[in-house]
């Protein structure tokens, strides 16, 4: 044991008693897109990734805009409470109950030295206003000069540096990698980053330090450079938390259990047992119940299925002609089948494939005596106009719409149950338009927007439950799910988000975050200053 | 000669039973392991060592299509499990199983004990408190639910 603890004081420079001082460079780049780090050459963040806690696909937040983003990085708290929403001010902040971590940090150590370095000046005075320094310049080379100088010396512990470049050069000409002028700003801004990275290695103390150093996008963009807020490409960010002794990996949402307050989603699964898996909503005498008009949208991964399992339904499914209605699994797409009282059915598809490992939205705009249309990922896929009388009935003699099942909750083909992940299932009693579908499809929370039809919401199934067997109904009609079977999984739609920044900044620094804070983030630190080794 | 048909004496016996179920040994200690197990409870490490060492475990052992032992994954427990996604095999019996995993540190092999609801994982490992330097060895044990 003697010479295993040698070799290991000798392996890792680790000495008895002795507590490295913690320090923390955090990087806010504006405008950096998930996917620029795959596309554009980038060594520095790559070399940072190495050692780190990461996500390409974190959840930035909506409204997507760096004023925003900023807010939510700094104050650990999600937009619904920092209360920031304008692209280019801070007018309806709520800091005053949900300030910055620089002023946490300052009120709990102020022995921390912070300094602030920004493009955008409202950063230092409504954000950073604490900071023991606060320094801001009109271009990225001046702050990275000045940050460079900064960090080379020895009056700062905790250092937050603004770039803004990417969204600069990506509002005016577009976020894409196809334009050499972005990709350009992206890989000089991590030019800056692997310089100021190596100031840091270079400290004359950096023997006796700890550091830690964060690389986070406050927003994303679209390839047109106009912002819609409301598309993947604007809420995914990349974030990359190196160093601070985090967990060492990239963080895959499948792979993590649901988080408390998050966007979770749920998958279903074929139990191994041959018991079925499924979600179940009543529906006997609500307006779910034989709808003559309604849009069901829902974001769908599908797993491994064969044959043609229910994906939602209130029919039996073993014939196509039984009233009522099934979405279910057709090839490696999908369709939907329906049939009135007197038998006349209908089976409309998708031509395009759900089974390629990705989420897909999938959505039926249904009018009894005119139309069915078939979406997938906003973009119409099928229809057909409808023969139905205004006296025909749609109503299935079952009073469930089942998840994973068709109306009896017995299907065999593709048994036990399709198996795949459900997120932001909604029932709307009438038909949304494709615009509008495409509006609102990626939102979460639909009901706290300005959604045009939200009075025809019957059923909101976020999926966001952590644990339990109700899959509860946010439209507010109480149309609450139940979940029945022993397969199912729930996990966090994005792995990481902005809101995790502020509480692992803290956690490096010493300082343990207030439950009465209200921080919505996560510490990624699950270890604690133990390891666990073999013996003989 | 005579040890020898001894061996494929046992050797055809064991086969026979196993056709007899239609599943291996392996293969019915798989089918009861398989599946999620979380929420930490009843949890035994050395006196130094905090419970808080196992964090959030979350196991999720899966079998292939034909139920044999397939990918283990050990979630938010990155002290006792490195990767989050390993393989695994099983030998013994549901009161005294031995896990063995392939492509995860430190831990990789634990005595399991399961029944319905619950899974017991313990084992014996060095340990080092990296602030202070102190280190030990001693006896882990969790018990996890069924999710």
């Amino acid at each position: 044991m003697f010479w295993f603890l040698v070799i290991q004081i000798i392996g890792t420079g680790f000495s008895f008693g002795q507590t490295k001082t913690k320090k923390i460079l955090v990087i806010g780049v504006d405008g950096m897109i998930h996917s620029a780090i795959d596309y554009a050459t980038t060594p520095g963040m790559d070399r940072l990734i190495a050692d780190a806690s990461y996500s390409m696909e974190g959840y930035g937040g909506v409204p997507a805009n760096a004023t925003t983003g900023w807010s939510t990085l700094l104050t650990g708290v999600s937009v619904d409470k920092h209360g920031v929403r304008d692209a280019n001010s801070f007018t309806g902040h709520h800091l005053d109950q949900y300030p910055s971590l620089v002023k946490r940090i300052k009120n709990i150590n102020p022995s921390i030295r912070v300094a602030s370095v920004v493009r955008d000046q409202a950063i230092n005075t409504v954000l950073n206003g604490d900071a023991d320094i606060r320094l801001n310049h009109g271009s990225d080379v001046e702050v990275f000069e000045k940050a460079k100088e900064v960090l080379a010396g020895q009056a700062a512990d905790a250092v937050v540096v603004q770039f803004s470049s990417p969204k600069e050069i990506g509002s005016t000409s577009g976020y894409q990698l196809r334009q050499a002028e972005y990709v350009l700003a992206i890989q000089q801004v991590d030019a800056y980053i692997a310089q100021l990275h190596n100031v840091v290695k270079e400290r004359s103390t950096y023997a006796e330090e700890s550091w830690a150093v964060f690389v986070v996008s406050t927003h994303g963009g679209t390839e047109t450079g106009r912002s819609a807020n409301s598309t993947p490409e604007e809420i995914k960010v990349p974030l990359i938390f190196s160093g601070a002794e985090l967990d060492n990996k990239e963080l895959v949402a499948t792979a993590m259990p649901a988080k408390e307050n998050a966007d979770n989603f749920l998958t279903i699964n074929k139990a191994t047992t041959g018991d079925r898996t499924f979600g179940r909503i009543p529906i006997a005498g609500t307006a779910l119940q034989g709808m003559d008009k309604f849009t069901i949208e829902m974001w769908i991964k599908a797993g491994a299925n064969s044959s043609d399992p229910v994906i939602m339904g209130d029919k039996d499914w073993d014939s196509g002609g039984n009233s009522g209605f099934v979405i279910c699994r057709s090839g490696s797409s999908w369709k939907i089948n329906f049939a009135n009282d007197k038998r006349a059915r209908y089976d409309i598809g998708s031509s395009k494939s759900i089974e390629d490992g990705k989420w897909h939205h999938i959505a039926v705009s249904f009018d009894k005596t005119r139309e069915c249309v078939v979406y997938q990922d906003g973009e119409r896929v099928g229809s057909a106009e409808l023969s139905y009388k205004a006296g025909d009935s749609m109503t299935s003699p079952f009073n469930y719409i089942h998840l994973a099942q068709d109306g009896t909750g017995t299907y065999g083909g593709g048994a036990p149950n399709w198996a795949g992940s459900f997120n932001e299932v909604r029932i709307w009693t009438t038909v949304l338009s494709e615009e509008t579908l495409k509006k609102y499809m990626y939102l979460p929370d639909v009901e706290k927007t300005d959604h045009p039809y939200l009075q025809f919401l019957n059923l909101y199934l976020k999926m966001d439950e952590v644990r339990g067997n109700q899959l509860a109904d946010h439209s507010g009609k109480g149309n609450h799910a139940e979940l029945v079977g022993p397969a199912s999984e729930r996990h966090p739609y994005y792995p990481i988000g902005l809101t995790d920044v502020a509480i692992n900044v803290l956690g490096h620094l010493g300082i343990r975050a207030d439950g009465a804070w209200g921080l919505d983030g996560n510490s990624l630190k699950s270890n604690l200053p133990f390891r666990l080794f073999k013996v003989n | 000669m005579f040890i020898l048909m001894g061996m494929l004496l046992v050797t055809s016996c064991e086969k026979e039973m196993a056709d007899q179920t239609g599943e291996s040994a392996e293969q019915l200690m798989a089918g009861r392991l398989s599946g999620t197990w979380a929420n930490p409870t009843d949890i035994v490490t050395p006196a130094e060592v905090p419970a808080e060492i196992f964090g959030e475990m979350r196991l999720v052992f899966t079998m292939d299509g034909v139920g044999n032992p397939a990918e283990f994954l050990g979630q938010g427990c990155p002290i006792v499990f490195s990767a989050m996604k390993s393989s695994w095999s099983v030998s013994g019996a549901e009161d005294a199983a031995l896990v063995k995993l392939t492509g995860t540190a430190p831990v990789d092999e634990f005595q399991a004990r399961v029944d319905a609801n619950n899974l017991t994982l313990s084992f014996y490992m060095g340990w080092e408190n990296l602030e202070t330097g102190e280190t030990g060895e001693g006896d882990f044990q969790v018990t996890l639910s069924r999710q």
